[in-house]
Formats: C-alpha cells, sequence, structure tokens
C-alpha cells in the first residue's frame, strides 16, 4: 500500500505505543482515543502490549497496598439468604436487573470521600477511610498514634458529621444484605438512596460544606 | 477548615494553623518521599525537613497557587537533594541489593514483588520517577506536575510514558510480568 493509499485516520504500531501509557491513563484526545481503540482491535501485539502496562500498573497499586495496608474501617454483611416460605416464592438474585449493571460484583466507590460500597451475591460491605482521602488521613494520623496528635475532643467534633451520615449508610446497608436477595424493589431503593447519600457526602467533603472546623484552640496532646 | 482557610491563619502568625497543615499533609508527603527514596526511615526524616523548610517559606506561598503542588515542589526538591547527595558519597543505591523491611504476615512472593517495584523505581531517571509517582500515586494532574517541575506538560507527559515503559522492562527482566496470551 502506498502513502498516498494509506487511510490517514489509522495509526501505525510504533504511534500506538507512543501513546499507550496515556491511553491506559485516560489522558489521551477523544480522537485519540478512538484511533487507539480502533487500532488495538485488530492489532494482537499491540493489545498485548496494552495488557503488560496495565500489568504494569496493577503491580504498582498491589505493591502499595502491601506497604501501606489500608486502615479503613469497613463492615461487610453476608447476603440473607432466606428460605424460602409457604406460600412465597422465592425469588434468585438477578444482579443485572436489581442493578442495571452487567457485573456479578457492583462496586461503587467514591474516591475524595474515601468510601467504597461492594456488592456481591455473597456479601455487601462498605468500607471508609482510604489511605489517600482527607478523611482517612486524619483517621490515620489518629490510629497510627502520629506525633502530633489532634485533640480527641477536637477530632471527634470536627467528623462527628460525616460519621453520623457514614453510620446511618451502614445501617442502609445492613437494609440492603437484608433484602437484596428476596425484595428487589427494596433492593433497589435501598441501593438508590445509599449511592445518592454517599454522593452528597462526596460533593460535600470536595466542596468542604462540611465545615471541618476545630474549636478555636486545637489543642495538642502532650507528647 | 480548608486549606485555604488554615494558610491564612498560618500566614498572619498562627502556630496552630500550621500544626493543622501538617497533620493532615504529612502522611502524604511522606509515602511520596518514601517512594522516592525508597527508604521509610530517610523519609521519616525527609518529611520533617520538607515541612521545615514550608514553615521557613511562609512569605513565599501566594494564594494563587495551589498548596498542594507548593508542598509537593518542596517536598519533590528535597527529595531529589538527597538522591544527589547519595550519588556523590560512595555507598551508591545498588538496585540488586535491596532490602526491604518485612513483616510476618508478608509471604515470599509479596516479598519479591515489593522489592522488584522498588528496585524498578530505584532503576529510573530522577525526573522520571517523579513524574511517574506524582501522577501514579498522588494522582496529581500533568498540569499540576508541570507546574511543581517547572517544566512542560509535554515534558512531564514524555517523561512519564518512559518511565513506565523502563519500569515495565524492569519487572519483566526480574520475572514479574504477564503472560502474552495467544489466541
Amino acid at each position: 500500500m502506498t502513502d498516498k493509499n494509506k487511510k490517514p485516520d489509522l495509526l501505525q504500531c510504533d504511534e500506538v505505543g507512543e501513546l499507550l501509557p496515556l491511553y491506559l491513563y485516560d489522558e489521551v484526545s477523544s480522537d485519540e482515543h478512538r484511533r487507539v481503540d480502533d487500532h488495538i482491535g485488530s492489532c494482537e501485539s499491540c493489545r498485548q502490549d496494552l495488557d503488560r502496562l496495565e500489568f504494569t500498573r496493577s503491580t504498582l497499586d498491589q505493591v502499595a497496598e502491601i506497604e501501606m495496608p489500608d486502615t479503613r474501617d469497613s463492615v461487610s454483611l453476608p447476603v440473607d439468604r432466606r428460605s424460602s416460605s409457604v406460600g412465597r416464592k422465592r425469588r434468585s438474585p438477578s444482579w443485572g436487573k436489581i442493578f442495571a449493571s452487567v457485573s456479578a460484583v457492583l462496586l461503587l466507590s467514591f474516591a475524595v470521600l474515601g468510601v467504597e460500597l461492594q456488592i456481591s451475591p455473597e456479601a455487601v460491605t462498605l468500607r471508609w477511610g482510604h489511605a489517600r482521602s482527607p478523611v482517612s488521613s486524619e483517621f490515620n494520623a489518629k490510629t497510627t498514634q502520629d506525633k502530633r496528635v489532634v485533640d480527641a475532643d477536637a477530632f471527634e467534633s470536627e467528623f462527628a458529621t460525616i460519621r453520623d451520615e457514614l453510620v446511618l449508610t451502614r445501617k442502609l446497608v445492613h437494609a440492603l444484605a437484608a433484602n437484596v436477595d428476596t425484595d428487589r424493589t427494596t433492593s433497589r431503593n435501598l441501593y438508590q438512596l445509599i449511592a445518592r447519600r454517599l454522593n452528597t457526602l462526596e460533593t460535600g467533603v470536595r466542596r468542604n460544606d462540611f465545615r471541618l472546623n476545630s474549636t478555636p484552640a486545637n489543642k495538642l496532646a502532650a507528647r | 477548615m480548608t486549606n485555604s482557610d488554615l494558610i491564612r491563619r498560618w500566614q498572619l502568625g498562627e502556630r496552630s494553623a500550621f500544626d493543622d497543615l501538617m497533620v493532615q499533609w504529612q502522611p502524604a508527603i511522606q509515602r511520596f518521599l518514601m517512594r522516592m527514596v525508597g527508604c521509610a526511615q530517610t523519609a521519616e526524616d525527609l518529611s520533617q525537613e520538607v515541612f521545615l523548610k514550608a514553615f521557613q517559606a511562609t512569605d513565599t506561598y501566594r494564594d494563587r497557587t495551589r498548596f498542594s503542588s507548593w508542598l509537593y515542589k518542596i517536598a519533590a526538591n528535597v527529595a531529589c537533594d538527597c538522591t544527589r547527595a547519595r550519588i556523590k558519597r560512595p555507598q551508591a543505591i545498588d538496585t540488586t541489593k535491596i532490602q526491604i523491611e518485612t513483616s510476618p504476615s508478608c509471604d515470599l512472593e509479596q516479598n519479591e514483588l515489593v522489592a522488584g517495584v522498588r528496585a524498578g523505581l530505584a532503576s529510573l531517571g530522577e525526573e522520571q520517577r517523579l513524574a511517574l509517582i506524582l501522577r501514579h500515586y498522588e494522582q496529581l494532574s500533568f498540569e499540576e506536575i508541570a507546574r511543581i517541575t517547572e517544566t512542560p506538560a509535554s515534558t512531564v507527559k514524555s517523561r512519564f510514558s518512559s518511565a513506565l515503559r523502563q519500569l515495565e522492562s524492569e519487572l519483566r527482566r526480574r520475572g514479574i510480568a504477564q503472560e502474552d496470551t495467544k489466541e
């Protein structure tokens, strides 16, 4: 094929190779994204190149977790597998229909808030205090006995709002786990309610609407 | 209280405001330094240096700059100074003998993984390592990294891309790689 016959839109492997690291991190334009997609759809070599880079990225995360494991609070509840009662037909879980998701495990992650909600056929899990979130950095400072520890009362008052919201959300998660296997409508409503609450919290933390304000004089614990 | 509120109070001379900032940012800065220099103890020492420099540089901080960018810039300079000082000393970093602190819960495979990644990061050039760590772990944008390093965003992207490729190559050399699938 001569150059003049080559379609200008198609990328060559070396061009794709240069773009793949940025493509992997969503740092390419939508046009570049489309052209890379088109290329790797038919190029095994470049697809494997992408897989290797993806493996490298996940290895970095895996090692980060080993080196600095999450000190996350969490609640994990087994799905309530109720036995069929007389006259009541037990519905088997249909995750795709309940949550409009085709995956077997539904995961909602709220990066700024530091909360993760995971729903699988076996368990419903709510984690909070992700290592990278501002909320967690305070938790970590308290739990790891950092040199400077905020006064306990001041700390509590600062995060009371978020903690109360998470406690309430945890109750909703309890309810979801109790119903998700048997009551599709309630499960969907609870899930939407939880997602809405977490979204609101995420937005609030991002905008700092919760006014994480300590008492006028934060006292440092004496060493 | 937002960063801006704390900074404003700090610049007005309120010492406790700086303490609050330090409590908030110390874990992230220490994590960043640990990845840059590869040693937890050194990172802890350097983080103290970072906040000391930040405290001394109060007057140079301007509200139009994001506090995180300003702080990471100080941390990056401290890390690079440390690395250059190591290179000048006879005891250079031997990437083949990187020791890791293991805990009873770490199995052999995990130890090898950790050692591989640390060696891989250590094998990168300073600027490449910085770009990779700030983008991947600290999730700063390339524009923010460009401001921190005072280089064009296109340069940062290039350094990041080559860092990721070099790290992949180093991991593969150490036997840490995904097997290619055949259709």
